[in-house]
């Protein structure tokens, strides 16, 4: 656990009975989940479902939960379980890695490519939700798992069940292909 | 780790553009998972009713049924010949003959003679001495500084099961019918139930001529329409043939003639005679 977490010790609290302590942590972390989810399962309703399992589920294993490791990697954990289980019970087929994968992440380190000045220029969010609807999956993940949750790759390497390196690389195919889908629109556009 | 691999993308600009829309859970999700995480680690302490209904429930069931074969509905036990045999009352007392029985069974040899020896009662008080303690010994003990034992509770002698008078010979007999025993009418006061167990008398050489005959529960609810027709013949039988004959009037100058010609019948045969001498036919 790092030096001052201050979530672990809400969850220790709330584990030992604190009602408060677990308002303070489910405040603090209830947008950035949310979105989490909202972005990996992509619909709204289902979000809504994936977002409260994901809760109680922590709210069950309080008695058994180990500051092994920072909560929001915990925490991730159990979301990103919530997403494959609300996956699998769909039957859904998740968009699996390509082969040309390669080639977007090469045109990724063309900084002419830069996200943001093309995300900005229309409506950028829009774009980018629907963007990341087409990621696959594991991409998807360690993009979001970065970005929104604030993980680093060993985290996300440890939630995902992967090595740092090829969380790195997910995630870099993950932002290639972003910036490929943005440029493209905004050139469309 | 580098720090160009520690930061292989631009995280807060690609956050921007996510959280620029605000998005989060409703509130009533947030209100139910708050709700939720309350309940979790709220002591359970409202769950004594459970097992105090349970209990309740338990200890009623025991009551009724403990009820229903203590009262008066209770089958009739089946007595065996076996159980006669080894019950304690069967034992022949001597000189108390079923007079049922009197007729058929041979004479008896005459009872002894009282003083050959005593009587089980008479025995029961001889054995136990009594020290009356007047009200007045305990006031001069109490004048004098000694110390009077509260007088023991009377205790009744058992409950004999047999009349006073019977086989009493004469000279008893006269001291019998002089004082009644207190005992005997205390004994059919208390006595509420009678359970009979065959007969008493000693028949050695002589073979009963009613064997015993199990009852059993079917057979009392079989012949439960007869039991109730007996009821209802004696009711009339004992029913007072003025008080009949008065009814029937009733019933006649009502005008309800057939039900009066029927309990006239009924009157006939119950009380035979009474019609004939009381209310004649040329009336």
């Amino acid at each position: 656990m790092e030096a001052g977490d201050a979530d672990a010790q809400l969850m220790l609290r709330y584990a030992a009975g604190d009602a408060r302590a677990f308002d303070l942590l489910y405040a603090s972390h209830k947008s950035a989940l949310w979105r989490f989810i909202r972005r990996t399962v992509g619909n709204a309703a289902a979000t809504d479902d994936v977002f409260q399992e994901c809760w109680s589920r922590v709210i069950e294993h309080r008695a058994g939960y180990q500051p092994a490791a920072r909560f929001a990697t915990w925490l991730y954990r159990i979301a990103h379980n919530c997403c494959m289980d609300h996956w699998r019970k769909s039957g859904r087929r998740a968009r699996r890695e390509s082969a040309d994968d390669d080639a977007v992440a090469a045109a990724a380190d063309d900084e002419t490519l830069g996200p943001l000045p093309a995300a900005l220029a229309g409506e950028a969010r829009e774009r980018l939700a629907a963007a990341l609807t087409e990621l696959p999956e594991e991409q998807r993940a360690a993009f979001l798992l970065y970005v929104e949750a604030g993980l680093s790759l060993a985290e996300i390497g440890e939630i995902t069940g992967v090595n740092p390196e090829t969380a790195k690389s997910r995630l870099r195919y993950a932002v290639a292909r972003l910036k490929r889908t943005l440029a493209m629109d905004a050139g469309s556009d | 780790m580098t720090a160009n691999e520690d930061k292989p993308v631009d995280r807060e600009a690609w956050r921007r553009l996510l959280d620029g829309d605000g998005e989060g859970p409703p509130e009533l999700t947030d209100a139910r998972i708050r709700a939720q995480a309350r309940r979790a680690i709220a002591p359970r302490t409202g769950r004594w009713w459970l097992p105090a209904s349970l209990a309740a429930s338990l200890l009623l069931a025991v009551l009724l049924v403990q009820w229903q074969y203590a009262g008066p509905g209770a089958p009739p036990a089946v007595v065996s010949e076996a159980d006669v045999a080894t019950s304690p009352a069967a034992h022949p007392v001597p000189g108390h003959q079923d007079e049922s029985l009197m007729d058929a069974a041979p004479p008896q040899p005459a009872p002894p003679p009282p003083d050959a020896a005593p009587r089980r009662q008479d025995r029961y008080l001889a054995d136990t001495p009594t020290t009356a303690i007047t009200r007045q010994d305990a006031a001069q003990a109490e004048r004098d500084g000694r110390f009077v034992a509260p007088a023991p509770p009377v205790v009744p002698p058992p409950a004999i099961d047999r009349p006073a008078t019977v086989d009493t010979p004469a000279g008893n007999a006269v001291a019998a019918d002089a004082a009644p025993a207190p005992a005997a009418e205390r004994t059919k006061k208390e006595v509420s139930e009678v359970v009979v167990t065959g007969s008493r008398v000693r028949t050695s050489e002589t073979k009963s001529s009613t064997p015993v005959t199990a009852v059993t529960p079917q057979d009392v609810a079989g012949r439960g329409a007869g039991i109730m027709g007996d009821l209802q013949e004696s009711r009339e039988t004992l029913r007072p043939p003025e008080e009949w004959y008065a009814e029937i009037e009733k019933l006649r100058a009502a005008g309800r003639k057939r039900e009066a010609r029927r309990e006239l019948r009924k009157l006939e045969a119950a009380h035979p005679g009474w019609l004939e001498k009381n209310h004649p036919p040329d009336r």
